[in-house]
């Protein structure tokens, strides 16, 4: 796998954690993943993401309009997308035992 | 795609794009209108990227933030992400267009094999020993590929709107099909020639004809459904 697939896939599940603690849209996206140390990922990054998510039917999405005006698409997560988010964290867990252990770190 | 249209979707999130942010929204829907993913599809996608450079716009960030800065990478690694949920019928149909693609090819590599057949005089394909010569009708095939292709790619939005190595793998593609199915005919063709059976040649050629007829109206009909 890829760095930037290896990237991808954390993202995607990122942006689940981040969708799953209540409704959202784009740029609050963007700058909760900045908050998180995601520090370069930009709207365009995360966009084919939340189609995809969105498309597997892992998110629900609703146009209303802002508070500025303008209309904004907000994301809440579905069923589907929890268990999703709840596989990745298991993943998740395994694989940070797995590295940690590959590179022998000793935790405090 | 018409300014109304791009007006129309701008006006469904109200939302007013200048300079730079307008340009790269009229450039994502120039590029979208170009491809085969559906209506609703390339409206949301539209929707989505207008709303992003409202508010990279409105919070000065650069179009670069929401596009990157090559747009038809943006746009294609989006298309990416929804051609994998194209319906059964959608990818049927992109199926019988491509036959009908090929079928086509191989009517004309013959029509035309056949035709100048009978203007210059009939030539052997194989030796005896088996061996090929590279004479006037094989060298034929990849020239009328190359042309066929170059017609279609006038003709489908579809083609148009593919990568290069897509483009190149349906020339490779339809040239190795040309070659091939032709020269697998052919000789089925010079048998039935041997034991006595006489085929018009002007079947070939209307066959052809109705079949070029079919494929264009076929292709023409589905850039209609991707508009």
């Amino acid at each position: 796998m890829s760095t930037r697939q290896l990237l991808k896939g954390v993202l995607e599940g990122a942006i689940l954690g981040i969708i799953s603690q209540g409704e959202t849209y784009g740029y609050e996206i963007v700058e909760a993943l900045h908050e998180s140390g995601f520090e370069d990922v930009v709207e365009g990054t995360i966009y084919p993401i939340l189609i995809r998510l969105e498309k597997r039917g892992a998110l629900s999405a609703v146009y209303r309009k802002s508070d500025i005006g303008p209309r904004r698409k907000y994301l809440s997560i579905t069923e589907e997308g929890k268990k999703e988010l709840e596989e990745f964290k298991n993943n998740w867990i395994d694989l940070q035992k797995a590295v940690k252990k590959s590179l022998n770190i000793i935790e405090d | 795609m018409t300014e109304n249209i791009y007006e129309e979707v701008l006006g469904e999130v109200a939302v007013d794009l200048e300079g730079d942010y307008w340009v790269a929204f009229v450039e994502v829907a120039d590029y979208l209108n170009k491809t085969n993913i559906t209506k609703r599809d390339q409206k949301e996608i539209l929707m989505d990227t207008a709303i992003m450079l409202n508010e990279a716009m409105i919070n000065d960030r650069p179009v670069a933030n929401v596009v990157g800065k090559d747009i038809s990478k943006y746009c294609r690694d989006i298309i990416k992400e929804i051609k994998p949920y194209m319906s059964t019928g959608d990818k049927v149909k992109i199926f019988i267009e491509g036959l009908l693609i090929a079928i086509t090819g191989i009517l004309i590599y013959l029509s035309t094999v056949t035709l100048l057949s009978s203007i210059i005089g009939k030539g052997d394909i194989f030796t005896e020993n088996g061996s090929v010569i590279v004479n006037m009708r094989l060298l034929l095939a990849p020239a009328i590929g190359i042309i066929w292709v170059i017609i279609y790619g006038k003709i489908s939005k579809n083609y148009k709107s593919s990568n290069t190595w897509k483009k190149v793998s349906i020339f490779l593609g339809l040239l190795a099909i040309l070659f091939l199915v032709s020269l697998i005919i052919l000789s089925i063709f010079e048998n039935i020639l041997e034991s006595g059976i006489t085929i018009r040649p002007v079947f070939l050629y209307l066959l052809n004809v109705f079949m070029i007829v079919v494929t264009i109206f076929y292709s023409k009909k589905l850039d209609k459904e991707r508009p």
